[in-house]
């Protein structure tokens, strides 16, 4: 939470004391559902995006709304520089296994258990013959988003910046809990344009998949070119808290994957986890996230200059 | 723009000085001189003064001064003050004269004297529009919230002003922005008005003289911002005598002395005022588990005005005032080493000199000096920052007052500031290493102006206020400017010399007023101004809050400009007991400021905090009623206000116009007061014979004193916000889109105050009144805010979202006592 933030919320507690509150039933205008784009790429490994649509806000939200918010049958096609690369929708019953977790993470379910439900996703189209043809992200490429629904199209432009090695990652024992640990990533920041940076990590054998840590971004505009120790404290799922949240266990072996962005993407985070904060703080101005697609789509069309580390915990 | 030589506008106004003396033909002679209050010896402002035999007269300046030229002979000199005695005197004019008079306060409620009220009806005779003047008096009767008397509260009461939510002090005049308001103490403009979080003003209602507030046809002395002028003036200090007053409130003391330091040459006030929630919070905190989430939490704020006043002569006086004002927010938490220091607040000081080069040549030369700092401490562990902000104002100010002849009251000035801004900036550190938070870059600013006003009685019916005014700003270095590209993107680094001019801005300001009386009860008026404004505050549209920072124009920022038409008409009843008007008015504002869609303010490091600002422009129409009763034992006013307000920026809400938080369709409000004298206390008395029979020392006690009852009645209609409409999920996480911006209303606001005063017995030299003020006594839900509450969780499938409506303050009844000697 950022400080003006933190303010609002320790003044928030001062107007509690004094306040009354009453559930009431808001009337909100038909508004026309649109298109969102969550789509990525990063070195050596093929994009992905997944389409879906916004539904009403007081809408009653369990898994199967979720399942019914995919947008099928869009043309979405990446700009490489020098190929237009056209791909393809896949959905539970093809999914390969590669793009399984994205399902389980967007879903909120196992990925054993994603066969039960719905899920779909873009990504690019298996090339047996010709493999070397198959897009992977490039560093320093920029690339191209082009969605089509319905006649509609929506663009948006990433880059793939170049990742920034962390000089170590060491342990940062509990006070009080000595089985309970932080992370702490030294990170030397290259001095100059650039420095957004993104945080995921995983617990092999616990995660299935990688989740953001708490705090998931920053940024180098107060320690441009400095060496600075970065604290990770482990991310959850959602639905899934519990008093080791925040903490790596002893023994843990733990993947961490370490992101540069280009601003644009930066920024749609920053708004966004904004928002993520601002849920239920009352006098918190409305956050709209930001987002770097063109034609009237939200999301995001993002790459992460991504290089992974694994460290063991203890 | 164009270019008009600030020296061809000087000839302009001499020429106009000029022209006066040139149609000079009979013998004319001046009577002059000062108007004060009798008991302290305070200066009244805008006090009538007129011949008897001409009907014609002036009011008095804001430092009592007053000149009239007539051809010789034998007048009677009328003086008159609402709640003055009228004041008659026979001169023989053969000469100039040099009357100074002292008014005594009315001590009985009387029908006002016949000759009074042919002059009484000074709303429907001058020029002015959109201009109320008040007592302080007349406020410390009414209802207030926690029993803190707040000018700005009452102001907010009048048509054509909006308040800026439930408690909050903060107000929007026809439609304009929090910073298009021009704020003076003592001439000293005051940056943020607000304590605790908007709660409160800065103003102490005990070191306060008069208030008068400038909403329409806003005349040429005063510029530099588009909506409205609130001049508050402070207390010169008893001359006469020593007079301590003070009271004990629900949130704060205060205390105020005055006396001459000579009496009748020179006097002193100093007043001051704090809160005590911090004194009482840590008893709440350890025994009541509801106060356990302010536990480490402290504030307070405080005030403190003086002020001196020395006669040197008859022709010279000077006068010299200061305020000084925090908040203080403190937070602590012990376990995790973290905390949290917010201290901000004015600082003016003005040194003033009057000086009479002449009878009928008053001149006033100011000096100001005007300070707004915000700033926020965070300690955790090893890890400080210093977040802070600021404005700071160096003024100069000439105000000649002209008075050749009857017919003709002028005015010329010039005014200078030098400006310091600063911008949101940081410094942070981490044990021995210093985060690299960049320069701190102040932006430095020339602004000033010069200006020409004459209030000409063309004919007995037809009044002119015509003026012009000036004005120009330049922003100066040392500056370094971040050049970004279209994304936002770092592309250069300008870097600016000291003085070096980097960019400037000037204008010519017309400003008119017209009147046409049809008879001495009815009267029909008409605007038009233009306004620049040079400076300009970036909020974020939630709420107005002690972090909202001042800026300049700049290469990037134009100033805003304002164009006003209004139309009015003024009609008095019973012998002027009774005023009313309506008023129409249709404004343009240009170049109005805001933060980019998306936008979080932050620390400015390696860039410029206009570099996220969009422009666009603002439009407000509205009519306005007015009916207000100024005699007698009932006393208050009924204003109503049906109004539209809208923005259009390109960037924001697709370029479509959206309403104002604040734009209320309706806005209506009652205020009245009565004071039971002698008469209608028997009666009630009378009618109280429970009370009689009962406790007759009870009644007896109720019989001995003068009570107040005052109360007030506010409609509005809700606040515009904006909402989410839609959700969607991303990473497995629910976002929000929200629909178009200020596209919801909340519920309408309504709340009924009342208040009971009860004057203690002038026996002996010491005097103490209660007051018992009831906020909200019918404890109206109204709402503050909405917010959204999301329970349960998406994979078990019971996620489900509320929507929760807050309202502030129940029905809150609170005494206060007030003592004088």
């Amino acid at each position: 939470m950022s400080v003006k933030g933190k303010i609002i919320m320790l003044f928030t507690c001062v107007l509690f004391s004094l306040s009354c509150e009453k559930d009431i039933t808001i009337d909100l205008q038909d508004i026309k559902s649109k298109i969102v784009v969550e789509g990525h790429i990063e070195p050596g490994l093929p994009p992905y995006i997944i389409l879906s649509h916004t539904f009403p806000y007081f809408t009653y939200a369990d898994v199967e709304t979720l399942e019914n918010l995919f947008v099928h049958n869009a043309v979405i096609t990446i700009f490489d520089g020098s190929v237009h690369h056209t791909l393809q929708e896949y959905c539970s019953d093809s999914l390969p296994d590669s793009l399984a977790h994205f399902g389980a993470l967007y879903l909120g379910v196992d990925i054993a258990d994603l066969s039960d439900h719905n899920f779909c996703i873009y990504s690019i189209k298996a090339d047996t013959i010709n493999p070397a043809n198959i897009l992977v992200g490039e560093l320093g490429k920029t690339y191209n988003l082009s969605v089509t629904v319905d006649g509609v199209t929506y663009t948006a432009t990433t880059t793939l910046t170049y990742p920034v090695p962390l000089d170590a990652i060491s342990t940062v024992v509990h006070p009080t809990n000595d089985s309970l640990f932080h992370l702490r990533g030294t990170l030397s920041d290259p001095v100059g344009a650039g420095g957004y940076y993104r945080v995921f990590t995983q617990r092999i054998g616990k995660d299935e998949y990688l989740l953001p840590i708490f705090s998931s971004i920053f940024d180098d505009h107060l320690i441009d070119g400095q060496t600075i120790d970065v604290l990770f404290r482990r991310g959850k799922r959602m639905g899934f808290t519990d008093i080791y949240t925040g903490y790596y266990s002893y023994g843990d072996t733990v993947v961490v994957k370490f992101c540069t962005m280009d601003k644009a993407h930066y920024e749609f985070w920053e708004t966004a986890l904004v928002e993520i904060d601002n849920t239920g703080n009352p006098i918190a101005a409305a956050t709209q996230i930001a987002t770097n697609m063109k034609g009237g789509a939200l999301g995001i069309w993002g790459a992460y200059g991504a290089i992974y580390d694994t460290v063991i915990v203890n | 723009m164009r270019l008009l030589k600030p020296y061809s506008l000087l000839l302009l106004m001499l020429g106009i000085l000029l022209i006066p003396n040139v149609i000079l033909a009979q013998k004319k002679y001046t009577v002059s001189g000062y108007i004060n209050e009798e008991e302290t010896g305070e200066d009244l402002i805008s006090a009538t003064v007129y011949i008897k035999e001409l009907l014609k007269g002036t009011t008095t300046n804001p430092y009592g001064f007053y000149s009239i030229t007539v051809p010789e002979g034998n007048y009677n000199l009328v003086v008159s003050y609402l709640g003055f005695e009228t004041y008659v005197q026979e001169i023989e004019l053969k000469e100039n004269l040099r009357v100074n008079v002292e008014l005594a306060s009315m001590v009985i409620t009387t029908e006002v004297v016949v000759i009074e009220a042919e002059r009484a009806d000074k709303n429907v005779n001058n020029s002015d529009m959109g201009t109320i003047e008040m007592q302080i008096e007349q406020i410390q009767v009414l209802p207030a919230l926690l029993g803190e008397v707040d000018i700005l509260k009452v102001i907010q009461m009048l048509p054509g002003v909006q308040s800026a939510g439930e408690g909050n002090s903060g107000f929007y005049v026809r439609g304009g922005g929090p910073d298009q308001n021009l704020i003076l103490l003592d001439e000293a403009v005051i940056y943020n008005v607000s304590h605790l979080f908007g709660f409160f003003s800065i103003f102490n209602a005990d070191a306060v003289k008069s208030i008068e507030l400038i909403k329409g046809g806003m005349p040429a002395n005063y510029g530099g911002r588009l909506a409205s002028v609130l001049n508050v003036t402070m207390k010169d200090g008893n001359n006469k005598k020593w007079q301590v007053e003070g009271g004990l409130g629900a949130i704060s003391s205060k205390l105020t002395i005055q006396g001459p330091i000579k009496k009748n040459v020179s006097s002193f006030i100093v007043s001051g005022r704090r809160t005590y929630y911090d004194i009482f919070l840590p008893l709440l905190t350890k025994n009541n588990e509801k106060f356990k989430a302010f536990d480490g939490s402290g504030y307070y704020f405080y005030d403190l005005n003086t002020k001196i006043n020395y006669k040197i002569s008859d022709k010279d006086r000077i006068f010299l005032s200061g305020y000084f004002g925090r908040d203080v927010f403190t937070y602590k938490q012990s376990q995790s080493n973290f905390s949290v220091r917010v201290p901000w607040g004015n600082a003016t000081m003005s040194l003033r000199w009057n000086h009479l080069f002449s009878d009928k040549l008053f001149v006033n030369t100011s000096l100001i000096f005007s300070d707004y700092k915000f700033s926020l401490e965070i300690v955790q562990n090893e890890f400080e920052m210093i977040l802070f902000s600021g404005i700071r104002d160096y003024n100069a100010k000439l105000d000649f007052n002209y008075y050749p002849v009857i017919r003709h009251n002028i005015k010329f000035g010039a005014n200078y500031i030098y400006h310091v801004f600063t911008p949101s900036s940081a410094s942070a550190s981490q044990g021995d290493v210093e985060f690299d938070t960049g320069d701190i870059i102040r932006q430095y600013a020339h602004e000033g102006a010069l200006y020409v006003t004459d209030q000409f009685d063309w004919t007995d019916k037809f009044q002119i206020n015509a003026g012009l005014r000036y004005s120009m700003f330049s922003h100066t270095g040392p500056f370094k400017r971040f050049v970004k590209d279209t994304q936002g993107n770092g592309m250069d680094t300008i870097i600016y010399k000291k003085n070096e001019n980097i960019k400037t801005y000037h204008g010519l300001e017309p400003r008119v007023t017209l009147r046409y009386r049809f008879n001495t009860k009815s009267s029909v008026k008409a605007a038009y101004t233009l306004n620049n404004q040079y400076v300009h505050m970036t909020t974020l549209a939630g709420m107005s809050l002690p972090t909202d920072v001042w800026i300049g124009s700049s290469d990037i920022v134009k100033p805003q400009i304002g164009t006003q038409y209004a139309l009015g008409y003024f009609r008095n009843f019973l012998d002027n007991k009774y005023e009313t008007s309506v008023e129409v008015y249709y404004k343009t504002m240009k170049n109005m400021i805001e933060y980019k869609d998306g936008h979080l303010p932050g620390d400015n490091v390696a860039d410029n905090p206009d570099n996220n600002l969009t422009f666009g422009d603002g439009e407000s129409y509205g009519v306005e009623l007015f009916i207000k009763k100024r005699m007698g034992d009932l006393t208050g006013w009924i204003g109503y206000t049906l109004a539209k307000t809208t923005r259009t920026f390109e960037e924001i809400n697709d370029g479509e116009p959206f309403p104002t938080r604040y734009d209320r369709r309706h806005d209506l409000a009652i205020v009245a007061a009565y004071e039971i004298d002698k008469k209608g206390k028997r009666e009630v008395s009378d009618t109280l014979k429970f009370f009689k029979r009962n406790m007759k020392k009870w009644g007896n006690w109720f019989r001995a004193r003068d009570w107040v009852i005052a109360g007030n009645f506010v409609y509005a209609t809700g606040d515009a916000i904006t909402l989410p409409v839609a959700r969607y999920m991303f990473e497995g996480k629910i976002l929000n889109e929200y629909g178009p911006r200020n596209s919801f209303r909340m519920k309408d606001y309504h709340r009924a105050d009342i208040s009971i005063t009860v004057k203690g017995r002038k026996r002996k030299r010491f005097q103490s009144d209660f007051s018992l003020s009831i906020y909200n006594i019918y404890s109206r839900a109204n709402p503050y805010f909405i917010y959204f509450k999301n329970e349960g969780e998406i994979e078990e499938g019971t996620l489900d979202i509320k929507a929760i409506q807050v309202s502030l303050f129940p029905i809150m009844p609170t005494i206060t006592w007030h003592f004088k000697f």
